[in-house]
């Protein structure tokens, strides 16, 4: 199964795929749970930066934009003075909303495509050394003593708890 | 007299004839296709199992019964002689006992029939990978046997001495020896015969009362890459390097706990390369390891991978969008060099390169 792009799956969200993209990846999601995943991913994260409230210029800042007019003093009182706003622009609530919904929108995209997202599931290493064992024990001339004897160890140590309903099995 | 005189070129013509008349050594091939066709008679025995890592040694005894065409009974013993683990088969469903937790594992043996590699082809490649030399007669749990060196074409060094039963053709010991002529291994009959009769009932199971009884996971499938890739979500992504003399073999589905994984298997007609693939969520625990580990970290050129040793192998551990753990005794050049060219890794990802099994039996001229 060829998986579109992350591109054409974000210009999808974005309506603003071509038609045959939209045909493409709108087939496709019915079929890939991951692209599915992918696509949900991107538009909750674009509606919660939709949801953030466009920062207000503060009102001192606004009030001194507006008294300097057109003339605001010389080019380092003004640099000066716009570091300072920005500084203050920054702390507002609505201005650290947005950053901080932004980082987390960032962080739920990169940890659902690294796998830290979705619950762990703790693989046995002896399942994977008793799954490459088996194979061996088909080749001709393999040490089927030697694999067997291992295997048992393999098997119980890939087990945790059957007694409780958990484990391989 | 002349009657003695007759009796006299008699005996003499008798004794000079008497080396063309002994049975020639049999050659490697020979050797090579008693030790590999089923056993043709049922057979019983006891033998040891010893392991030889880092200076120590750990052996195990296991009684044996086999009886054909594919009907096996191992039981391993304990220091003091008693039954830990019992193996059975009848050729179609297989348990593995462990009767010190009281569980029983039911099961598929393991069935060549089912591979994608031809027996034929099979052979080919483990004559295109080593070469076999006799090594004279030897006696083996107070039998006659005649021992096989193996040696690999590309390392130019002897792997493994087996000792073939001169009557049956089964392989009576086997030794098995590191790059530095190290002995690494040693299976080896104490006991050995070949019974009139033996009973069916003996490669049955009934589990024991109170036993717990379980399905087994390992049910080995042997799927083409495409059959595979329709049964996960994941986009199959194999290495474009594989060392020299091995091939794809076939896909394996390995289910846990929800998650299901690839295991891609490659063989050189002796060795195995395991590739497997998860979902990146999916860890690796190491458990009941503890400290014999031994994890280090490797460097692949485009990411890290974990490093951790295990008697049947080394094992190694990357992510690269999906999980991907890679088992084998092949050097750790050879297992990094593996790791590094698995498509869409981190640096490479979006680059759309479509995995394509390194060498596979197509390549090779197979099916």
């Amino acid at each position: 199964m060829n998986c579109p792009d992350f591109e054409v799956i974000s210009a999808y969200s974005d309506g603003e795929a071509t038609p045959e993209e939209v045909r493409v990846v709108a087939a496709h999601v019915r079929e890939c749970e991951s692209c599915f995943l992918r696509l949900r991913s991107v538009e909750s994260a674009k509606l919660a930066l939709r949801r953030v409230p466009a920062p207000r210029l503060p009102r001192d800042l606004r009030r001194t934009l507006l008294e300097a007019g057109p003339g605001l003093g010389d080019g380092r009182a003004a640099w000066r003075r716009f570091l300072e706003e920005l500084r203050a622009g920054l702390l507002h609530p609505a201005s650290v909303f947005s950053i901080g919904a932004a980082v987390v929108a960032a962080f739920l995209f990169w940890g659902r495509n690294e796998g830290l997202l979705t619950p762990r599931i703790e693989l046995p290493a002896d399942l994977l050394v008793a799954a490459h064992n088996q194979y061996a024990l088909t080749l001709p001339l393999a040490p089927t003593e030697r694999i067997l004897t291992e295997m048992p160890d393999q098997i119980a140590a890939s087990v945790t708890g059957p007694a409780e309903g958990r484990g391989v099995y | 007299m002349s009657i003695n005189i007759l009796a006299a070129a008699f005996v003499l013509a008798g004794a000079l004839s008497l080396p063309g008349r002994a049975a020639p050594s049999p050659s490697p091939r020979e050797l090579l296709q008693r030790s590999l066709a089923v056993p043709s008679v049922a057979y019983e025995g006891e033998m040891t199992v010893s392991m030889l890592e880092g200076g120590r040694s750990t052996t195990r005894e296991v009684l044996v019964r086999f009886k054909p065409p594919a009907s096996y009974r191992r039981e391993i013993l304990d220091r003091i002689g008693f039954v830990v683990f019992t193996i059975v088969s009848n050729g179609r469903v297989e348990w593995v006992f462990d009767r010190r937790q009281g569980v029983a594992w039911k099961g598929e043996p393991a069935d060549p029939d089912y591979k994608l590699l031809d027996p034929d082809e099979e052979i080919a490649l483990l004559n295109e990978n080593y070469e076999f030399k006799a090594a004279g007669a030897e006696r083996v749990a107070d039998r006659p046997c005649q021992a096989l060196d193996m040696f690999s074409r590309r390392q130019e060094r002897r792997l493994q001495r087996l000792c073939v039963d001169a009557a049956s053709g089964v392989v009576l010991s086997r030794e098995s020896f590191a790059n530095d002529g190290r002995r690494l291994s040693d299976v080896r009959f104490l006991r050995f015969q070949t019974p009139a009769r033996m009973e069916d009932t003996v490669f049955d199971f009934l589990p024991p009362h109170g036993t717990r009884v379980a399905a087994s996971r390992l049910k080995p499938d042997y799927l083409r890459l495409e059959e595979a890739a329709s049964a996960t979500a994941m986009r199959p992504r194999l290495p474009e390097w594989v060392p020299p003399g091995f091939v794809f073999e076939s896909v394996n589905l390995l289910a846990y706990k929800g998650a299901t994984l690839l295991h891609y298997r490659y063989s050189d007609g002796i060795d195995v390369l395991s590739l497997f693939q998860a979902p990146a969520h999916v860890r690796l625990d190491f458990g009941g390891w503890g400290a014999e580990r031994r994890v280090r970290n490797v460097d692949l050129g485009n990411g890290r991978a974990e490093l951790a040793f295990h008697p049947s192998g080394k094992i190694l551990e990357w992510i690269a969008a999906d999980r991907f753990i890679l088992i084998g005794s092949q050097s750790l050049e050879s297992m990094r060099r593996v790791a590094a060219s698995v498509s869409g890794s981190p640096r490479r990802r979006g680059a759309g390169a479509r995995a394509v099994p390194a060498k596979t039996l197509a390549g090779r001229g197979g099916r």
